[in-house]
């Protein structure tokens, strides 16, 4: 009995084998069957992340993977079009001027008594645009959305559109497609011009099914998700060209992806014209771990496109050019997101155990500016795909970019920066080859640090950009050249952003993207931002200043003043070293769509375009690539089946052969 | 001591484990530093949210009272929610169902063909002792044994996929998942287990081989193995009634040890297959510093890991009946 039980387990085992052995011929089978027995073609074209998005919630997501996911369902009054200008979105077209104005103070218009030219604002909404679960969108829903972003009991828990509502007081609705925006200083309570205010990036969300909710549930618990009772089968609700599906909480819990499909009836087509209809139906956004594994996804036509790390970048560069690899497109350029990476100095002095004060005098943050060889970082590290950093706005932000002039720069230059630090107190005493502070070093003087405190910093850097663990590696040996010590750390992102939002580091790197109006980055460092935005704590009554004045000031030219004398403050002050700012490295496949574009020319269709509206999700065709809807793998299993039959016999053949020579038993292990 | 005073003996020292494992648990996350609410939520922290998120996650209450609560949701399987590692802000309950399904079928599978394999590789080697087989057998698993993990997997990954083209790259299943029905479901995962399974598990089998071998090269050394060839009995009854059953004691206690720390995941080949399982979120919420989730992961690992030592012993007293005397 036991001996036919275990001959039964054997040919069950061999079967088992077969079977796997077969699922790759059944594969292949079924990609020529499917082709012809498809009855529900659906064009699909699927974009790898290194990220996973972070969270549903436009309120509480971090990363550029999440900011993109929002673009896609969500809407904003204005948006960026293909040459990085503001276009309308959900304020009537066709120019910018028929939707956005400020309202003029001169006319006797009596909402405008005593008020500055610039701190109303009226924007007329298209009546085309509706939200995915049917309803009507109006003035009442921008209302809404201007509500909970700036009314005052709400404005510090709702934190992660405050560039635009610091100013913001209060949104009126007119009449059902007509609201203003009412811009105040938030300090003094008096009406404030805001020139930013053509431009509002942020996100509108329903009112009809959130404003029973909590604010702070909100801006900080809510999951982005509705739940099935509050929307049936509708779990993302918003005006965008794209609209999750009913499985879109599961598969974001699953992590792998994330599926969208077509808004059919998304206004555009209406508001702008039949340019406007997207030519296919999903988005998938592929999320990976590593990337290698997106570089073979590519090549291997799983993903359409997608951005890479430098170093993959460059390897697939280098395949397309050698010939390796056919049929896909490399594309690097300055990031219209404004892109940059920079060290990060902690300027709270109480940061807490294990960090170390002393990088709050300035003197220091210049040496290491000085000691920072920002061309060879561009060059090793980014490989070339970036350009050397200098101050906060980039130069693909050309008129509002200020670049320092020679007396201004911090060359790279390590004798000039180790002079700086000994001419300030700051001496190797002991002969480790790290520095220690002295009584007549400023951040002594200062009461910062106690004496002989060395200049040991920890440096936080991401895991999911491998090249910063690279530079931080390399500043490491280079700033060790002046005597002082920096010590890694590499985390992921959400847990560097803790730290840096809690002001509990010494140094970091990481990066801030921007968009094409000065305001969003500018606010970001100022005092006001602290609490929020601000991750360094960085404060500067002249910097602040500056700052308020090129937020009222409506005359463009003079507006740019303000601008560049904050940069100048800022670079001065070296709270931050502005180490690259880098290119975007996209690759994508020619053979699955066209309509890419000339993402030199026309910068603002790059996927990078997260300001909601890209414009390239209207000029995508797919050309052959489909997928199926549903599929049952018959074929599969039958062709699976017939090989695992083949191999079962063989092998019983093989065995039973095998039995018969068995005459003359082999020599036993056990001895004669 | 008959076979229910030893069952129930074994499961008294297992609760006591779990209780001891809970309790470390939850005081080790208690004396990690860091502001819990600065975790949670890195901005925009008025006092009235900080008071909210305190209450919301039983911070306002005495050390005492959080361990009877941390008991309760244990028990009630509420782990509490995310709140750093992607998707952030969601039951972990819920968030662990994905990653615990996709490891429990790539490590089990890879486990129980490694284990087969192993001892099957092992038990060629020690039979065929000093021959070809046994050098190559050991070769073999010496070279599998050695070499990085992530390295045999990539391997695999570009050859069986890069190049031939069989076999999907990775990831637990096909990004037209949702839309299949149960038959389709069950194909594409299956698809998609077959690279990763087969690295874990010739990873994996090597060290089953070189355990199995050595134990059974050592039990056929012994005097019971004269005694039963004296008596006429055959080679293969001499070597599955008497030689397996003895060198079998160490590769049980490995396999039972392997089964628990199944749950805990690859990180490894999880990342180069970027199949999103268990070791994959341990390295990501470690990175993270998500601590309501890695305390969620290591009370599920502690007690798989419990529960496998567990069936060890219940497999010992059938194998070795000394062990209940």
């Amino acid at each position: 009995m036991r001996k036919g039980i275990n001959r039964f387990l054997f040919v069950g085992l061999i079967a088992l084998c077969a079977s796997v052995l077969a699922v790759p011929i059944g594969g292949v089978t079924s990609i020529v069957t499917q082709a012809s027995a498809a009855t529900t073609p659906v064009s699909t074209l699927t974009i790898g992340y290194m990220q996973s998005i972070d969270s549903l919630n436009p309120y509480v997501g971090l990363n550029d993977a999440s900011y993109v996911f929002y673009g896609m369902v969500y809407d904003a009054l204005d948006v960026i079009d293909n040459q990085m200008n503001a276009t309308p979105d959900l304020v009537k077209g066709p120019t910018l001027a028929d939707g956005v104005w400020a309202v003029p103070n001169n006319t006797g218009d009596p909402d405008m008594v005593g008020m500055p030219y610039g701190s109303v604002w009226q924007y007329n909404l298209t009546h085309d645009a509706y939200w995915s679960d049917g309803e009507p969108f109006t003035a009442d829903d921008v209302v809404w959305n201007i509500w909970l972003n700036a009314a005052p009991t709400h404005y510090k828990t709702m934190w992660a559109y405050q560039p635009y509502s610091y100013y913001m007081e209060q949104a009126k609705k007119i009449d059902d497609y007509t609201v203003r925006i009412y811009f105040w200083d938030r300090a003094t309570g008096e009406p404030k011009a805001a020139a930013y205010a053509y431009l509002l990036s942020i996100p509108m969300l329903p009112a009809h099914l959130l404003q029973n909710k909590d604010y702070s549930d909100i801006g900080m618990n809510w999951t982005g998700v509705f739940t099935q009772d509050e929307s049936p089968n509708m779990p993302i609700v918003g005006t965008g060209p794209w609209m999750g599906t009913p499985s879109l909480y599961s598969e974001w819990m699953a992590g792998d992806h994330i599926t969208l499909v077509k808004n059919p009836n998304y206004f555009w087509k209406v508001d702008k014209g039949l340019n406007y209809t997207i030519k296919f139906d999903r988005i998938v956004m592929k999320f990976f771990a590593d990337p290698t594994s997106m570089v073979l996804a590519l090549e291997n036509k799983e993903i359409d496109v997608a951005e890479f790390p430098p170093t993959a970048y460059q390897a697939i560069k280098n395949d397309v050019k050698d010939g390796k690899v056919q049929n896909i497109t490399t594309f690097d350029g300055p990031k219209i997101t404004q892109w940059w990476t920079e060290i990060d100095f902690c300027m709270n002095p109480n940061s807490g155990v294990g960090t170390n004060p002393s990088r709050l005098d300035p003197v220091i943050r210049q040496a290491l500016q000085m000691a920072t060889n920002k061309q060879y970082i561009v060059d090793n590290q980014y490989l070339g795909f970036a350009d050397p950093g200098t101050t906060i706005i980039p130069p693909i932000n050309s008129y509002w970019h200020y670049q320092p002039n020679a007396t201004e720069m911090f060359n790279y230059n390590l004798t000039a920066a180790a002079n700086l630090l000994t001419a300030n107190g700051y001496v190797d005493i002991d002969g480790d080859g790290i520095r220690e502070c002295t009584i007549s070093s400023p951040a002594v003087e200062r009461g910062l640090v106690p004496e002989k405190t060395k200049l040991i910093y920890n440096m936080e850097v991401r895991k999911e950009y491998p090249e910063e663990k690279l530079i931080a590696q390399y500043l490491q040996q280079e700033w060790a050249k002046i005597g002082v010590q920096l010590n890694i750390q590499v985390y992921e992102e959400v847990k560097l952003a803790t730290d840096a939002y809690s002001y509990k580091y010494d140094t970091l790197i990481w990066y801030w993207s921007a968009d094409v109006d000065p305001n969003y980055q500018l606010f970001v460092l100022s005092t006001q931002a602290i609490g929020g935005w601000s991750d360094n704590m960085y404060s500067n009554p002249l910097y602040d200043r500056n700052y308020s004045l090129s937020v009222s000031e409506m005359d463009k030219a003079q507006r740019r003043v303000y601008v560049d004398n904050c940069q100048k403050i800022f670079y001065d002050d070296s709270a931050y070293i502005v180490l690259a700012y880098a290119h975007q490295t996209y690759a994508w496949r020619n053979d699955t769509f066209t309509g890419w574009g000339n993402w030199t020319t026309d910068p603002g269709r790059s996927l990078d375009n997260f300001w909601m509206g890209n414009p390239i999700w209207f000029d995508l065709e797919p050309i052959t690539k489909t997928t199926h809807t549903t599929s049952t793998p018959w074929t599969l299993i039958a062709g699976g089946a017939i090989v695992a039959a083949v191999v079962v016999v063989a092998v019983v053949f093989l065995v039973m052969r095998g039995r018969k020579k068995e005459g003359s038993l082999k020599k036993s292990p056990l001895g004669e | 001591m008959d076979m229910r005073s030893y069952m129930t003996r074994k499961l008294i020292y297992v609760l006591i484990t779990l209780f001891a494992i809970i309790a470390f648990n939850f005081f080790l996350f208690r004396v990690m530093p860091g502001d819990p609410v600065r975790i949670l939520v890195p901005k925009g922290v008025t006092p009235e949210v900080r008071e909210m998120i305190m209450a919301k996650f039983y911070l306002d209450h005495p050390l005492w009272e959080q361990f009877i609560h941390y008991l309760v949701q244990v028990f009630t399987l509420d782990f509490g929610f995310t709140v750093s590692v992607p998707p952030k802000g969601v039951p972990i309950t819920d968030m662990l169902g994905p990653p615990i399904m996709n490891t429990v079928l790539l490590l089990g599978f890879g486990t129980i063909l490694a284990t087969w394999w192993g001892i099957w590789l092992g038990r060629a080697a020690a039979w065929r002792r000093g021959k070809l087989a046994d050098t190559v057998g050991m070769a073999f698993s010496l070279t599998f044994y050695s070499m990085p993990t992530f390295l045999f997997a990539l391997i695999m990954v570009m050859v069986f996929f890069g190049q031939l083209h069989w076999f999907p790259r990775g990831d637990p299943y096909s990004m037209n998942y949702q839309n299949e029905d149960l038959l389709g479901k069950i194909w594409d995962r299956a698809y998609h287990l077959i690279l990763p399974v087969l690295a874990y598990t010739i990873e994996m089998m090597a060290q089953f081989a070189l355990i199995m071998r050595s134990s059974l090269t050592d039990v056929l050394t012994e005097d019971y193995i004269v005694t039963a060839r004296a008596k006429g009995l055959s080679d293969k009854q001499i070597l599955k009634t008497h030689a397996m059953r003895n060198a079998m004691l160490p590769v049980v206690t490995v396999t039972a040890i392997s089964f628990g720390w199944a749950i805990g995941g690859d990180i490894m080949v999880e990342m180069v297959f970027n199949y999103k399982g268990i070791g994959l979120l341990t390295w990501d919420a470690v990175l993270a510093r998500d601590f309501p989730v890695l305390q969620a992961l290591f009370l599920i690992m502690a007690v798989a890991v419990l529960i496998g030592n567990f069936i060890a012993d219940i497999v010992y007293m059938y194998l070795d009946p000394r062990v209940h005397i």
